[in-house]
């Protein structure tokens, strides 16, 4: 049984996500004792951007499937059905590009196995609190969705794994519609992963198989979108919170050591001068 | 504990009042390190051999006199009365060091014992206990003190620390004399305000860098913290379990609840209010 990471990287004109995702490979190399391997989907425009260094770090660099369900989008998250046709796994975990690891989670796989596909439903703050805050979170309230977070996802090929996939396919090509029939009391503006994967899920009946209440340590990952810091910052956070990597990969953000996936969010943070740490602590 | 009167407040008094609760309800020996001059004070109120019937050891330290001077803080005593007023605690950090138990439960003078509780502490697995949860006694209330500052850590209170001497706790004092030393170097770190020095920040930061700079790490007692606040007041005692307290109501500042507090210990910030109530304290005790 073969396991790894997948991220999916469609540069625009603003983000130059395959470098996220090269972060990210690098932290996995970096800190995982166990699963550090990440492979990446790329769209042709990115490919063309795929450097020697590139190539060193990640598993596998896979060409985007069929067309482009992104091209028109500014923010691309319209492939993410895909993952489940490309991964080069049998055991995946889906991660947003705009995260690292600073820390062996490694101890998890073993974890998730025990399901088919899980999702996290607990994120943290930078401190180290789960997030209560669900301003980001009014949709999945109001319509009773699973509240899940698919920057970390993870999956094994089966049957309800396949069924969910299929699923989210289907409502990424026809968003609006299922959002109008199925999201009556709130819906987002633009599609949105969490919401296509949480309405897969709640339409299959799949919230027990999927998400589990009683663990928030595991899968779970610190979200750094500013407001639910709880400490009133509404912009990019890395403009008001001191942070750094040590030579021991550790990352300290506001003096917090990070225990968990970092989801950066702050496009600004990942700076040159991280990722040339990243890249003298894999060398 | 640690008295250090000033100008206004005899700390030494009410380490007196409190070691005799403590060996009412607690029965433990008590050590109180204090400076010549806070003890030549009491004893001009309080018989030397009633002060040696409550307190064990009577350890003296020399005052810092240029932090003596620069240390100050605001004391309350109700909204009517406020001063600025040298406030001398530099030594806590050296708690380990000084304190001649296998197992130490550090306590403020203004930490009222009104009951056993503390004795659930002794011969705990954990190496060193503090709390960072509390509870004010008037439940409307809500004072937003529960991190340094918004963006940093949580605070937890010095008011009442249990430690074993152990390797652990030796390391977690030594950090605690290192923030000391540095404590502007930490303070801009941790982005804590004010300028008076507080054992609480130092305590808090050194729990979060022993830990591994993650927070809330640090064991908690096994009991809650109850506190009152210096725009409180004692309304009477009792007895040596039972005082009766004038809350300031949350919506109404300078009016207040009556509200009777018994077999439960107390952080009574406001010292006058301890400092008056201490003679009925002393007498119901003999």
């Amino acid at each position: 049984m073969t396991q790894g990471y997948i991220t999916i990287a469609q540069n625009n004109s603003q983000v130059d996500y395959l470098e996220q995702a090269y972060a990210l490979a690098l932290s996995i190399k970096n800190t995982q004792s166990g699963v550090n391997n990440l492979s990446v989907m790329v769209d042709k425009h990115t490919l063309q951007s795929v450097k020697s260094r590139h190539r060193k770090v990640f598993d596998k660099i896979i060409d985007m499937p069929w067309q482009d369900d992104a091209q028109a989008e500014q923010w691309k998250v319209n492939n993410k059905w895909k993952i489940y046709y490309v991964t080069p796994y049998h055991e995946t975990v889906l991660l947003d590009s705009d995260m690292i690891f600073p820390c062996d989670v490694s101890y998890w796989w073993e974890s998730l196995r025990e399901k088919d596909f899980w999702s996290a439903t607990t994120t943290k703050t930078f401190r180290g609190d789960n997030i209560t805050s669900n301003v980001c979170r009014k949709v999945f309230i109001d319509n009773d969705l699973p509240n899940i977070h698919n920057a970390f996802m993870y999956f094994k090929k089966s049957e309800i794994s396949s069924e969910i996939f299929k699923l989210a396919q289907v409502i990424f090509q026809n968003w609006q519609r299922f959002y109008h029939i199925y999201l009556p009391k709130s819906k987002p503006t633009r599609v949105s992963g969490d919401v296509v994967f949480a309405l897969a899920i709640k339409i299959l009946g799949y919230e027990h198989l999927t998400t589990r209440k009683n663990m928030e340590n595991l899968p779970t990952f610190v979200h750094m979108r500013g407001e639910l810091q709880g400490i009133n910052i509404y912009d990019d956070w890395s403009k008001n919170i001191s942070s750094y990597i040590t030579s021991n990969n550790e990352l300290i953000v506001g003096n917090f050591k990070q225990y968990y996936p970092f989801h950066y969010v702050d496009k600004d943070w990942l700076s040159d001068e991280i990722v040339k740490t990243l890249e003298h602590n894999h060398a | 504990m640690f008295a250090h009167n000033n100008t206004e407040i005899d700390y030494f008094r009410m380490a007196v009042v409190n070691a005799m609760l403590i060996k009412k309800h607690l029965g433990t020996d008590v050590t109180v390190v204090t400076d010549q001059h806070s003890l030549d004070y009491v004893t001009q109120s309080i018989p030397r051999d009633q002060i040696d019937l409550y307190i064990d050891n009577i350890i003296l330290n020399h005052k810092d006199s240029e932090f003596k001077h620069k240390n100050t803080k605001v004391y309350r005593d109700t909204i009517n009365l406020q001063k600025s007023l040298s406030f001398y605690n530099l030594d806590r950090a050296d708690a380990y060091d000084i304190s001649p138990y296998d197992e130490t439960i550090m306590l403020d003078a203004d930490y009222l014992i009104l009951g056993n509780t503390l004795n659930s502490c002794w011969g705990n697995k954990n190496p060193m206990m503090m709390n960072y949860t509390w509870q004010d006694i008037n439940f409307n209330r809500k004072f937003d003190l529960d991190r340094l500052s918004i963006a940093s850590i949580t605070q937890y209170w010095a008011t009442v620390v249990y430690f074993q001497k152990s390797a652990y706790a030796e390391s977690f004092f030594t950090l605690c004399k290192n923030v000391r030393k540095n404590y502007a170097y930490y303070k801009n770190l941790y982005r804590w305000s004010g300028s008076t020095f507080r054992n609480d920040y130092v305590f808090s930061v050194a729990a979060h860098m022993l830990h591994g700079l993650s927070d809330k790490s640090l064991p908690e007692l096994p009991f809650k913290l109850y506190k009152s606040f210096d725009f409180d007041d004692i309304h009477s005692v009792i007895s040596t379990e039972e005082i009766i307290m004038y809350l300031e109501k949350h919506d109404s500042p300078g009016d207040f609840l009556l509200t009777r507090w018994s077999d439960l210990d107390l952080h009574v910030m406001n010292k006058w209010a301890i400092n008056r109530a201490s003679s009925k304290f002393l007498e119901i005790s003999l």
